[in-house]
């Protein structure tokens, strides 16, 4: 059965009142090949400070690195940490390249290659795979939830360790293969199929008074692409990301979300798609 | 068209910063610091609600606590900031920060601080040593759910101040005590106190040290120490 796969991004109302862009960018793609019908998605969000002056081209950056890297459906024995090395590597050439190619003395001094990663910094998550398996990679903040056939909605990754109220891990510091958080699962064990994966930036689940109501989110998301179609959401989705950021966070917020599409009632959709809301 | 969740229903809400302050009403602040402490609150109340208003995506609560001899609630209810007004404290007694530390321990929690929220900002302001146990409080104080990812600030007030007491309670190296030498300090003093954080906290960003920028400006607050007039 194919993969419906989507997303969108909108401006915080706090990045709108002080005229910031918006430093979110996701990326989504349908997959094939010899495991079968599978898809990746990817959401990033840039750090948005002003030493990260460039993480808007940071984020658009590190989720071209996702659908780079995942160009088929990955197969179920491969190694979930063979994937970070390459993530971290593209991104910090094209990285390097866009600084090169793009800054000016006018944009600050950028001595060393770990200054430009600062500049360009933010976080990322991708997650791609199929009904049978899925590879989960993150670094910093946000959501990646999965839901089964049964409509059970879970956290496949473990929370971070170590930081202090609000600070997160990023692709620009020095330790970030380290600070990868990534697995491997599979419809066995969770004893049921994959039918719903959803990606977002830390925005959306701010927005919302408490982890089960963030959950509750989640969970409405996918009975509503099953009962309307992905169409019908999308269609809706810039007016309720916007009221979302402002009657919550005012982050900017971006959400990114496959499902296994009943072919019945929905539209045809997946070309490879990066989206960034500037 | 379809919404992917009724945003009615779904739980909506602005995250929620909790502002503290706990303030030494020891027998050493009687007269013209108390007198100086309680003009420079009524001073900043109006500042800590424009930045409420420039980030109106954080709903902005304060607590006040005073210790002298026991550490009881001034204002022990998070008010919020709008409908907030200073009454004036009073000094006299002892120095009981370590019962302080552990009166805003027992409110740094899900049951006192429900739904999602930004880092509590903790401000002491301080001219002495502590008269009781600072470490059971200290302890008490991280030990609680929200006290290591607390936003702590404090202000030492005149030369008797216990720097490295209030330096604990920061926790953070580069992060020094805000030294108010004389009434004008402690009115910038305390107004930076109440405001840059709420400002810093509010202000959507995941940069990996989002405090970076607030250590910095408070050690531009510390460059002018002028003569001492307490």
């Amino acid at each position: 059965m194919p993969w419906e796969v989507a997303g969108g991004t909108r401006r915080g109302a706090a990045h709108i009142r002080r005229n910031i862009v918006n430093q979110d960018a996701f990326a989504y793609n349908r997959l094939d090949g010899p495991q079968g019908p599978g898809f990746v998605l990817a959401v990033a969000d840039g750090h948005g400070a002003e030493p990260h002056f460039k993480s808007d081209v940071g984020a658009r950056i590190a989720v071209e690195a996702a659908v780079n890297l995942f160009q088929q459906t990955p197969a179920a024995d491969a190694d979930p940490a063979q994937f970070i090395e390459p993530v971290l590597g593209y991104w910090r050439r094209n990285v390097i390249t866009h600084a090169t190619s793009s800054l000016s003395e006018e944009d600050g001094w950028l001595e060393t290659d770990a200054d430009t990663f600062l500049a360009y910094g933010t976080t990322l998550i991708i997650a791609a795979g199929s009904a049978e398996h899925l590879f989960a990679l993150q670094i910093g903040d946000g959501d990646c939830m999965v839901g089964l056939a049964d409509g059970r909605i879970v956290r496949p990754l473990p929370d971070d360790k170590g930081l202090i109220g609000e600070q997160t891990y990023s692709l620009c510091s020095q330790d970030a293969p380290n600070r990868f958080r990534f697995g491997r699962f599979s419809a066995a064990d969770y004893r049921a199929p994959i039918d719903f994966v959803m990606l977002s930036t830390d925005g959306l689940a701010k927005s919302f008074v408490s982890d089960d109501a963030f959950n509750n989110v989640a969970r409405q998301t996918r009975t509503s692409l099953k009962t309307n179609g992905t169409a019908a959401v999308i269609a809706g989705l810039d007016d309720w990301l916007d009221t979302v950021s402002s009657r919550g966070s005012g982050d900017d917020v971006t959400i990114c979300f496959a499902h296994r599409f009943d072919e019945a009632v929905t539209e045809q959709l997946g070309a490879t798609v990066i989206g960034t809301g500037s | 068209m379809s919404n992917p969740v009724d945003l009615e229903t779904a739980g909506l809400s602005r995250r929620q910063l909790n502002l503290v302050v706990m303030v030494d009403c020891s027998g050493s602040m009687t007269g013209d610091r108390i007198a100086s402490l309680n003009f420079a609150m009524r001073t900043a109340v109006p500042a800590i609600r424009e930045v409420a208003a420039d980030n109106p995506e954080t709903d902005v609560r304060i607590r006040v606590l005073r210790f002298s001899t026991e550490a009881e609630w001034h204002v022990g209810e998070a008010e919020p900031i709008d409908n907030f007004t200073w009454t004036d404290l009073k000094a006299g007694g002892e120095t009981a920060m370590g019962a302080a530390l552990i009166a805003v321990a027992e409110i740094l929690n899900n049951e006192h601080m429900p739904g999602r929220q930004l880092p509590p900002v903790l401000v002491m302001v301080s001219d002495g040593q502590p008269s009781d146990d600072f470490e059971a409080g200290l302890s008490a104080l991280m030990d609680s759910s929200y006290g290591t990812k607390a936003t702590r600030v404090a202000i030492a007030i005149g030369q008797d101040a216990d720097i490295d007491t209030l330096q604990r309670f920061i926790g953070h190296a580069q992060f020094k005590p805000l030294r108010a030498a004389n009434a004008k300090d402690l009115v910038e003093r305390i107004r930076w106190a109440t405001t840059a954080p709420i400002k810093t906290a509010s202000t959507p960003t995941n940069s990996p040290d989002p405090l970076a920028d607030l250590w910095h400006e408070a050690s531009e607050q510390n460059t002018v120490v002028e003569e001492m007039v307490w």
